[in-house]
């Protein structure tokens, strides 16, 4: 399935602080190609030409939540199967699973440290390949 | 070159941790705001989703900037609001179900946040002496973290370190990262209690460890390894440097907690111990009693044995040593009369005595004494004996399900009868009850009476619940006078039927006492478990209702989200 390598990552994040901090983690620390979005409808307007390798969505979001998201980014044939993972403050089993069958590949747990994001995510991207 | 580069982002970091620290201050202050309105004026559902919005937030962002004391309570009560946003989608709120969980605990719960933000800050700036974390002004119900020092090669199984922590956060531990050369002064500067490290740190960190054992004021701290070998021979060098565990990655979290539970409930028991001696030589009482509180027990001392059932009651000794003659009394009746206490029908006693006679001893032993030790004797023996002894009475009482007072379940089984009943209820759809009892003013019967009359009170409750309720009902004691009881198959309307008739009926009784009679009232909370997410929520509903109970007068039953006068 994916041979590549982890490179582009399109992230969904309402709240401008974590937004910040997960920026300065993914690019400053782990060196990935990032484009953050604040909100379901930024991302929807730019995913389809920076074609990420990943997705990653905040769950939960005014207007358009992290689930709604996804199922409107799977409309965009080219991201249609383009792996994702959600993040969220609610580790709750049932939660995640649920997440799960919406198609995500994983859900990190809300708090995150910055200093070992990008490597929680080469980890998923790995199992993945 | 990547030096740089690090220092670039901590003081990027730093940066963003302080933007962050001015906005949650502001939000913390609007949920105050919010509070209030919701407390003194109308309570509108608007305010109610806008304080679940930010204490989400908050749950999900605090850990990233290092306040996780400030996350961890945030979640907290973000749990305890998330029901009622539910209800109120539905439309099925009322405002008072509304100001009674938005009431004085919450309140306060939310104004004490802020002492976490300062905490948190101040840790920040002081790298390399963080102060733990205050934990004043947090409502009882959290308890305080235990503090995990992580200790990592940086680089390597860093998704795998990311994975533990979080998992051990989760589990309700504090985890601080430290760096190797930070440990030593971390140890003193800090109340860190268990330390993990990742296995190619292990021969250092055990170093480490110590010298730290052997400074002034130091103590040997725990250390467990994670790794990949856990083969024989890396088992065995482990085991010689003096390691408590070690676990393989990816590292099964729960096992890992437990083990750290263990390790220092162990550590605990090792270390206390209560001691009752009776000896009418004062001079020879003050002796014993100076050498083992000098060993970390806690001594009480009688030279009378008349007061020996009221100090039972009282100290609740691990431990009893006691001459084979007291002034007129002799040593073995008395123990005979201790045992007439079903309670006190394992508690060690040991004779201390000058006889030698090998079959008076003897005789003395096989009337329900457990060791015979002849005076003079050594102060390192005495210590050992008692230490021993109060360790071996605590893993024994660790294995036995009953409260010996009431025979009742302990704290941890029955609220394990929670979750199990919580379960089957959730399986079968039908109303089960969770409820808190718990006597009133009970403090006061202790202090006038005395804690003999006390326990009797207690005893008769014990008797009243097993009395009143009915046959399938579990029951606990939760704690000093708080009773937990789950009601399998019970509608709330019949749980407070029955509460209800337990109250009125131990309201009735009259306790004799040579001062007089008194009688004592009790309250009750309960809630309905099918309403809650979790059996841990529902507890802490019955117990909010029980808390409304106490505020508003007492001797009676409230049911979570009753109407309140």
């Amino acid at each position: 399935m994916n041979h590549s390598r982890l490179q582009r990552i399109l992230y969904v994040e309402d709240e401008d602080d974590i937004r910040a901090v997960a920026e300065l983690a993914l690019v400053n620390v782990a060196g990935f190609e990032l484009r953050s979005c604040a909100s379901g409808a930024e991302a929807l307007a730019v995913a389809e030409s920076f074609a990420p390798d990943l997705l990653l969505l905040d769950v939960m979001m005014p207007a358009m939540d992290g689930p709604a998201t996804l199922r409107a980014l799977r409309q965009i044939p080219s991201l249609a199967e383009t792996p994702a993972i959600f993040m969220t403050a609610k580790v709750q089993p049932d939660e995640i699973n649920r997440y799960l069958e919406l198609g995500a590949v994983d859900v990190i747990a809300k708090p995150f440290d910055p200093m070992s994001l990008g490597e929680q995510l080469r980890h998923v991207w790995r199992r993945l390949g | 070159m990547a030096a740089d580069s690090d220092v670039n982002i901590s003081e990027q970091l730093d940066a963003l941790r302080e933007r962050f620290v001015g906005k949650t201050r502001q939000q913390l202050q609007d949920i105050g705001d919010r509070v209030r309105r919701i407390r003194d004026e109308v309570p509108t559902e608007t305010d109610l989703d806008e304080i679940y919005q930010m204490l989400h937030r908050l749950a999900g962002s605090s850990g990233t900037f290092g306040f996780h004391g400030l996350g961890h309570r945030a979640r907290d009560l973000e749990q305890q609001v998330k029901p009622m946003v539910d209800l109120a989608k539905e439309s099925r709120l009322s405002p008072e179900s509304m100001s009674a969980v938005i009431g004085p605990r919450f309140q306060r719960a939310v104004a004490s946040l802020n002492s976490l933000l300062d905490g948190g800050a101040q840790a920040l700036k002081t790298a390399g002496g963080r102060s733990p974390v205050p934990q004043t002004g947090i409502p009882s119900g959290a308890r305080e973290a235990v503090r995990l020092a992580v200790v990592w090669q940086p680089g390597e199984d860093a998704a795998e370190r990311a994975d533990l922590c979080e998992g051990l956060e989760d589990g309700g531990f504090s985890v601080c990262n430290v760096a190797l050369e930070d440990l030593l002064p971390r140890l003193a500067s800090e109340e860190l209690l268990v330390v993990l490290c990742h296995d190619s740190l292990a021969e250092v960190v055990a170093d480490q460890l110590q010298i730290f054992a052997s400074q002034p004021g130091g103590h040997l701290v725990p250390f467990l390894t994670v790794g990949e070998d856990d083969g024989f021979s890396r088992s065995y060098d482990l085991a010689a440097m003096g390691a408590f565990g070690t676990f393989t990655m990816p590292v099964d979290v729960p096992a890992l907690s437990d083990r750290i539970e263990r390790i220092l409930s162990e550590q605990e028991s090792k270390s206390g111990g209560r001691v009752l001696i009776v000896d009418d030589d004062l001079e020879l009482l003050e002796h014993y009693a100076l050498i083992l509180e000098s060993a970390g027990l806690s001594v009480r001392t009688i030279p009378n044995p008349d007061a020996l059932l009221h100090a039972l009651s009282e100290f609740d000794p691990d431990i009893v040593f006691m001459d084979l003659r007291i002034g007129g009394f002799s040593g073995i009746t008395l123990a005979r009369m201790i045992r007439f206490d079903a309670r006190w029908i394992g508690l060690p006693i040991v004779y201390l005595s000058s006889e030698k006679d090998r079959s008076t001893q003897l005789e003395a032993l096989s009337e329900g004494a457990d060791e015979f030790i002849t005076k003079p004797v050594s102060d390192n023996y005495l210590i050992n004996v008692s230490r021993v002894r109060c360790y071996r009475a605590r893993q024994l009482d660790k294995l036995i399900s009953r409260d010996s007072l009431t025979g009742l379940l302990k704290h941890n089984l029955i609220k394990q009868e929670v979750h199990k009943e919580y379960a089957r209820a959730k399986r079968s759809g039908y109303d089960s009850v969770v409820a808190m009892i718990d006597l009133d003013h009970f403090k006061q019967v202790n202090d006038t009476w005395g804690h003999r009359t006390g326990d009797q009170v207690i005893k008769a409750l014990a008797r009243a619940l097993r009395a009143k309720l009915r046959k399938t009902d579990v029951i606990g004691r939760y704690g000093g006078e708080e009773f937990l009881v789950v009601m399998p198959e019970c509608r709330p309307d019949d749980a407070r039927r029955i509460l209800q008739g337990l109250c009125d009926y131990f309201a009735m009784q009259g306790f004799d006492t040579e001062g007089g009679q008194f009688r004592v009232t009790l309250s009750a909370g309960a809630s309905d478990l099918l309403l809650y997410p979790d059996a841990g929520m529902a507890m802490e509903a019955a117990d909010q209702a029980l808390y409304l109970r106490k505020s508003s007068g007492r001797n009676g039953v409230t049911l979570a989200g009753d109407r309140l006068p």
